[in-house]
């Protein structure tokens, strides 16, 4: 399976002496859904600024598809056109007071002509089903549509790889559902999709691959329908099971439930029980 | 932000900015020109007009957005017309003193013009501002060939104020609830300590703000797909006229 996205024996140490990663190694295939769990601190948001080229590692290499970063403007030009981040608070990556401006802030700086700009503009808010607010002052937005709006503003640049830092925080039940939507939308399109989250129960609906960072390093890393290795290691780390998982466990233990691969999620649980 | 609420749902919203733009340019340069205070009150009431009954801006709200630079205006106006040195007309002696406060006829005069070439300018900004969201005043700015820099400036800080309002509101909001203001002692400390902390939380999300930028390609200039209008003869020939008319009365009315 190859990388898209890289990281090899990378070291990270911000300038007061906190070390965010160490020796970390970790690749992400290309067309899969990674959920990246860790606590606050973990090293997670140093990861995607590595990822994405705005920090540079100490020590290690980062790799896009095979090939090392190069820190020049070019190289990070065309890293950037293919890697694209949403951060986790809105508000600090809206700089525009309109959204569609926004929006369009992305594929000007790729040097699109202004056919293709307000083509991928009007594509990546239809995509989010921001349309309608298109016209509305950024302030006048709610925490989840700001939310959405970052994700229109990263993918008007078309990238390869969405990397998502928490996109759950904040939304509730319903706007969070909305966004695995739209989510695995783009993952049906072809997009490799990192995504940050401290949801067990989410990362596990929703993932193909699990990593966990601790303390800066890989403390584990599976796909996510690996049962034994998950209850082999998340107690270990600290980290509770998926529920799903404890369930599945239970009712197989019980003769109630067939087959060995554990179920994802609720809907698919309930389904395997009435089959 | 009152102005910036009606910017956006004003019924002049999608008018196009040049036009709008040249009409206050206008307007403000006959309200700074005139010779003679009768005409920079015409400006003054053809704008709020347009405002008021063009744009439907609440006559009210208007009104009490009028108040904001009544205090530097009558300040400035006093100035002018009150002097302790001396002048044609004695107003008052402070009992016991030398003291008198005075005033004169050209002073006077002088206090009246500046008052209504002011109130003239404010009511043609006013017309601009509420009728046109700050976004489309930047892109008008930038067809004038205004340097990019200043422009970027403006942005940022416009975006800046609401989320140093919001952060503002946040923490006073906590510090309320835990008694931060209960007496004239917290007021004054807790005050003191969100000034600090606000100046702080500003600059880490103006760092954030900084990585997110340059993860979507940023370079050394904000750049972005700016809106088309649709351009009207009719509504350029209108606020040339208007406009033009304004600037002739202003230059011509007799003292």
């Amino acid at each position: 399976m190859t990388s898209v996205l890289e990281v090899r024996e990378v070291g990270f140490t911000y300038p007061d002496g906190t070390c965010a990663l160490q020796a970390l190694s970790l690749g992400f295939a290309r067309g899969r859904r990674t959920a990246l769990l860790g606590r606050n601190g973990a090293g997670k948001s140093t990861l995607f600024a590595l990822l994405n080229g705005i920090e540079k590692p100490k020590n290690g290499k980062v790799f896009f598809a095979g090939i090392p970063l190069g820190y020049d403007r070019n190289s990070l030009r065309q890293l950037r056109r293919q890697v694209g981040v949403v951060f986790q608070d809105p508000d600090t990556q809206l700089f525009s007071a309109s959204i569609r401006e926004d929006v369009s802030f992305g594929p000007v700086n790729l040097g699109l002509s202004r056919v293709e700009v307000s083509h991928r503009v009007s594509t990546a808010l239809e995509a989010v089903g921001l349309t309608a607010l298109a016209e509305r002052p950024t302030h006048a937005l709610s925490y989840g549509e700001k939310k959405r709006a970052c994700i229109a503003g990263v993918l008007a640049m078309e990238p390869e790889v969405l990397i998502l830092d928490e996109p759950t925080a904040g939304l509730d039940p319903p706007m969070a559902a909305e966004l695995l939507r739209l989510l695995n939308g783009l993952h049906q399109q072809g997009i490799t999709i990192i995504l940050a989250t401290h949801d067990i129960d989410f990362a596990f609906s929703w993932a193909d691959d699990i990593s966990v960072l601790q303390e800066g390093t890989l403390a584990f890393n599976s796909v996510a329908d690996d049962i034994e290795a998950v209850e082999r290691s998340f107690p270990q780390l600290g980290l509770e099971l998926p529920w799903v998982y404890e369930v599945f466990r239970q009712l197989q233990s019980q003769g109630m439930i067939s087959g060995d691969q554990p179920p994802r999620s609720r809907a698919e649980l309930l389904a395997r029980l009435q089959a | 932000m009152l102005l910036d609420r009606y910017a956006y749902s004003n019924r002049w919203r999608y008018l196009g900015p040049v036009e709008k733009g040249l009409l206050t340019g206008l307007a403000l340069s006959a309200a700074l020109a005139a010779r003679a205070p009768l005409a920079a009150v015409v400006v003054f009431v053809f704008m709020a007009g347009l405002t008021v009954f063009g744009a439907r801006i609440p006559l009210l709200s208007y009104l009490r957005l009028l108040l904001l630079p009544a205090g530097f205006l009558l300040a400035g106006v006093a100035g002018l017309a009150l002097s302790f040195t001396g002048g044609d007309i004695l107003l008052w002696t402070l009992p016991g003193t030398g003291l008198s406060v005075f005033s004169s006829h050209a002073g006077l005069y002088q206090a009246l013009l500046v008052l209504a070439r002011s109130i003239g300018a404010v009511a043609a900004l006013y017309f601009l501002a509420l009728t046109t969201p700050m976004t489309e005043i930047i892109g008008l700015l930038r067809r004038l060939r205004v340097p990019a820099l200043l422009l970027e400036l403006m942005v940022l800080a416009y975006r800046q104020i609401f989320i140093f309002l919001q952060i503002a509101r946040e923490m006073r909001l906590a510090q309320a609830s835990r008694l931060g203001y209960a007496t004239t002692g917290n007021s004054f400390r807790s005050l003191g300590v969100l000034g600090a902390n606000l100046y702080l939380r500003v600059h880490q999300r103006s760092q954030m703000l900084h990585r997110s930028l340059v993860s979507r390609g940023y370079e050394d200039d904000l750049r972005w797909l700016e809106r088309d209008y649709p351009r009207s003869n009719r509504n350029l020939l209108l606020a040339i006229f208007g406009g033009g008319s304004l600037l002739l009365l202003a230059l011509l009315m007799p003292v």
